[in-house]
């Protein structure tokens, strides 16, 4: 075995002043590896916490190792609204020759302090070793053991049944990233464990190597006596792991690719993982049996208060008498302090509320009559785990002044715990119900309601369907005023209508003249309203281009233009052409309007 | 064939009369009856015999009807027996027909100064008093005509403005006032709807409510006889009711009758 000592000094230089507390300046080395082949490196980290702008210490030869300087790095974290920040110079380090080495103590000094940290042990062998990089394919959970632990540190190991200690569980990582870390659990087999506080985060060097460190802090006691092991704790969390390089090629070719792309996007994968403790032994010891009367089971280091009002009062009226117990301790032990004589007062259960290392009982106290001049002696005991024994603190008697009740009086007492309530006897004097009523009133079916009734329901929508008719026809009718070319088209067929009644009546006296002329104006009155024309452009052609645009059909088209010519033929060249002939006219018109009318032109 | 139908009209017109006669005829003779077995049930409780009445007054129930005054005067037999809690339970559903009778008020309102004890209410807005000592003098059918003529005045606020050319900012404030109210009888409607099956009397001296549906399990608070509960659910021999001071807990289902 061979062994080499390092001691070297280093020197800094500060580049600017820092807001930091020199007190809270701490110095560490750690390494990465503690044990390794010979020909690999191995990670020194020489950390200054709280201090910044640290440039890089110069290193002296080491012998038997060759070091080369990878470079700094520095770490701010916010914790609480603390601000703390290090600065990190990693180098690498690689010994030439098999055996034991040991690295540091290193020291350094800064603003003018000197700083020394502990030292290194490493072991360097000639063959591969398990667990360390060359061989990260094979064992993940080798590997995890080394890179999280879990410790469980109670603040005592021999504590008095139902005494409290504070119980400490830190999770130890290194080299690893750990998210989603779980509250702590563990088998509490004749423990009670309090809840955890909002966990501490720090970095910690422990066996050289320096560790991220989350701390849990609860309180725990025992419930029975007895010898009890705390633990295994589980602490469940993520870790992200370097993903397994499958190779499947040996080309360089497909190593380029795979290694290029699937390196980049599927380096890290995150498992979860369950790290486990050992276990603290912690025996729990029974209380002594010489316990006071009124002791009920505290256990801790308490004072004890009383107090009470108003001291002055009537027969049946409430007093209050405040007990307040604080100090340290097992509040959850506490119980209602003992409580004297009592028989001159109605007792009420004591009202309990549980502050901060406090915990009050209201007791409420009412004198039955205006002989008791004070209130009971009231006593509390606790046992004392740091003296080992008993105390017992007893406060009173209070004294009060009852005054007897006015004379007519009654006693009264109230319930004070529900003040809601109040008591209301029967008073019957001078009271009394009226009279019943002579007839039935309106009988109805029962359960029979207006809006089950679906004839009801349905007649709710009778206005609505009165108000929309109302407002169509308002609004046709305000279209008509208003407009005039809609008005014409609207009114057109209502005018032809008389106009056709008048033209049937020529038609049956048989007056050829006044026949044609009035079918003819009738026929040209109705066209020019429906096509919105003035009177002097209702000729055919006018009226077939029209209504040719508005592709009405053939056979009407030439009806229209037949009738023209009929009309005018008859009308200025009068040539009887009997009843036959008329008729024939007036079915045309008919016909016409009609189709005209079905077109909605 | 105009002959036919005719006939046809006049034969359907003539068999309406003879129904709505007999209808109505029907209705008549079966409203003398219940109002001979009313008086006879008065008779009895003007000679004291209040278990009789109660079980006259019950009869005309048991057919299906019902009248608010029905209701008060079983309440009045049942204070006459001192029994609280059916005093109470009748008052109060005679309250849902004639909640504006002012014996009926004075009754109920005495009645319920009797319960041992009593718990107030958990408090309300003074706006949520107003509306309820408004909405409560209605029954459920005065509420649901009042809700339709406010629809109908709805109705013609909208068809007069279309038509009158009314002002915009008249129009719209009147419509939004109607319309307000209109929700605001709705909700009072439907809340009045979905509490008529809810509400419930106790009927035994003093019940204690438990936190869960056993006979075993612990007592949360103490119910008397004459206090309105709502109900909340049903289980099985159980109710899960609520005090007035919005307390829940479990009593039995013989411990208390609807209103």
């Amino acid at each position: 075995m061979k062994k080499a000592k390092v001691i070297f000094l280093l020197s800094l230089v500060l580049l600017f002043s820092v807001n930091t507390n020199a007190a809270d300046v701490s110095f560490n080395a750690s390494i990465d590896k503690s044990k390794i082949s010979l020909g690999s490196n191995i990670k020194l980290s020489l950390t200054l916490h709280n201090a910044q702008n640290v440039s890089h210490f110069n290193l002296p030869d080491i012998q038997d190792c060759t070091i080369r300087y990878i470079g700094p790095s520095t770490m701010m974290s916010v914790v609480n609204g603390e601000v703390t920040s290090s600065t990190t110079h990693n180098y690498s380090l690689t010994p030439q020759k098999i055996g034991n080495f040991v690295i540091g103590p290193f020291s350094v000094d800064y603003q003018g302090n000197a700083y020394q940290s502990d030292s290194l042990n490493v072991e360097i062998v000639s063959g591969p070793v398990t667990g360390t990089n060359s061989s990260q394919t094979s064992n993940n959970s080798l590997d995890l053991e080394e890179r999280a632990l879990v410790k469980i540190i109670p603040a005592k190991d021999k504590v008095y049944l139902k005494e409290v200690i504070p119980l400490v569980i830190k999770l130890y990582t290194r080299g690893i990233q750990a998210t989603d870390i779980q509250y702590p659990q563990f088998e509490q087999d004749g423990l009670f464990v309090g809840e955890y506080g909002q966990p501490r985060q720090y970095s910690e060097v422990l066996n050289g190597l320096s560790y991220r460190v989350v701390e849990f802090n609860t309180r725990v006691f025992g419930t029975r006596s007895g010898e009890f092991a705390i633990g295994p704790v589980n602490i469940q969390m993520s870790v992200a792991v370097k993903k397994k390089q499958q190779r499947r090629g040996n080309s360089a070719f497909d190593d380029f690719f795979r290694g290029g792309f699937n390196d980049f996007f599927q380096r890290y994968q995150t498992y979860p993982v369950i790290i486990k403790s050992g276990k603290a032994k912690f025996s729990v010891l029974p209380l002594p049996e010489n316990s006071p009367k009124s002791f009920k089971g505290a256990v801790g280091n308490f004072r004890f208060n009383v107090d009470a009002s108003p001291t002055s009062v009537n027969v049946g009226d409430p007093i209050t008498m405040k007990m307040v117990v604080s100090g340290q301790g097992n509040f959850d032990t506490v119980g209602t302090p003992w409580v004297g004589h009592q028989e001159d007062f109605k007792v009420y259960k004591p009202q309990v509320t549980v502050g901060n290392n406090q915990k009050t009982f209201e007791q409420i106290f009412m004198p039955k009559d205006d002989k008791s001049n004070q209130l009971p002696l009231v006593e509390f005991s606790f046992f004392n785990p740091n003296d080992k024994q008993y105390k017992t603190i007893s406060k009173g008697p209070i004294s009060i002044e009852v005054k007897p009740l006015e004379k007519g009086g009654e006693l009264k007492i109230l319930e004070n715990s529900n003040i809601t309530q109040r008591p209301l006897g029967k008073e019957k004097i001078g009271r009394g119900i009226v009279y019943i009523k002579n007839y039935p009133g309106k009988i109805i079916k029962q359960r029979m309601y207006l809006y089950n009734n679906k004839l009801f329901l349905f007649s709710g929508l009778l206005p609505l369907i009165i108000l929309s008719i109302t407002l169509i026809f308002y609004s046709r009718r305000e279209k008509i005023k208003s407009d005039y070319r809609y008005a014409r088209r609207i009114n057109a067929f209502k005018k032809a209508k008389i106009g056709l009644k008048r033209v049937e009546q020529y038609l049956k006296q048989n007056k050829q003249n006044e026949f044609y002329n009035d079918a003819f104006k009738t026929f040209q009155e109705y066209l020019g309203d429906k096509l919105h024309l003035p009177p002097g452009e209702i000729v055919l052609d006018k009226v077939k281009e029209i209504l040719k645009n508005k592709n009405v059909k053939k056979e009407v088209l030439l009806q229209i233009e037949e009738t023209f010519k009929k009309c005018d033929f008859a009308r200025y060249a009068p040539l009887d052409v009997g009843t036959g002939g008329m008729e024939n006219t007036f079915r045309q018109i008919k016909i016409i309007i009609n189709s005209l009318q079905k077109q909605k032109i | 064939m105009i002959r036919k139908a005719k006939n046809r009209k006049i034969k359907i017109i003539f068999l309406c009369l003879i129904l709505t006669s007999v209808v109505f005829n029907g209705f008549a003779f079966e409203k003398k009856t219940l109002d001979i077995a009313f008086i006879k049930a008065n008779l009895l409780y003007e000679q004291g015999d209040y278990n009789e009445a109660i079980s006259a007054y019950r009869g005309i129930l048991e057919k299906g009807l019902e009248s608010g005054n029905i209701y008060y005067n079983l309440g009045n037999c049942y204070f006459k027996k001192d029994n609280l809690g059916k005093t109470i339970l009748n008052y109060a559903r005679a309250k849902r027909l004639i909640p504006r009778d002012r014996d009926l008020q004075a009754n109920y309102k005495y009645a319920k100064s009797l319960i041992k004890r009593s718990v107030v209410a958990s408090s309300q807005s003074w706006i949520t008093k107003f509306a309820n000592s408004f909405f409560n003098q209605f029954t459920i059918d005065g509420l649901t005509v009042f809700l339709f003529l406010i629809y109908i005045l709805l109705i013609i606020v909208l068809g007069l403005g279309c038509i009158t050319k009314m002002s915009r900012l008249k129009l719209s404030g009147l419509v939004t006032i109607l319309g307000i109210a209109f929700l605001i009888s709705i909700g009072f409607l439907s809340q009045r709807i979905f509490y008529s099956n809810k509400n419930a009397v106790i009927i035994e001296e003093t019940v204690e409510a438990k936190f869960e549906p056993f006979a075993s399990a612990a007592v949360y608070f103490n119910l008397y006889e004459g206090m309105e509960v709502e109900i909340i659910s049903t289980g099985d021999g159980w109710f899960k009711i609520k005090r007035a001071d919005d307390k829940v807990g479990w009593i039995k289902k013989r411990q208390l009758e609807r209103i």
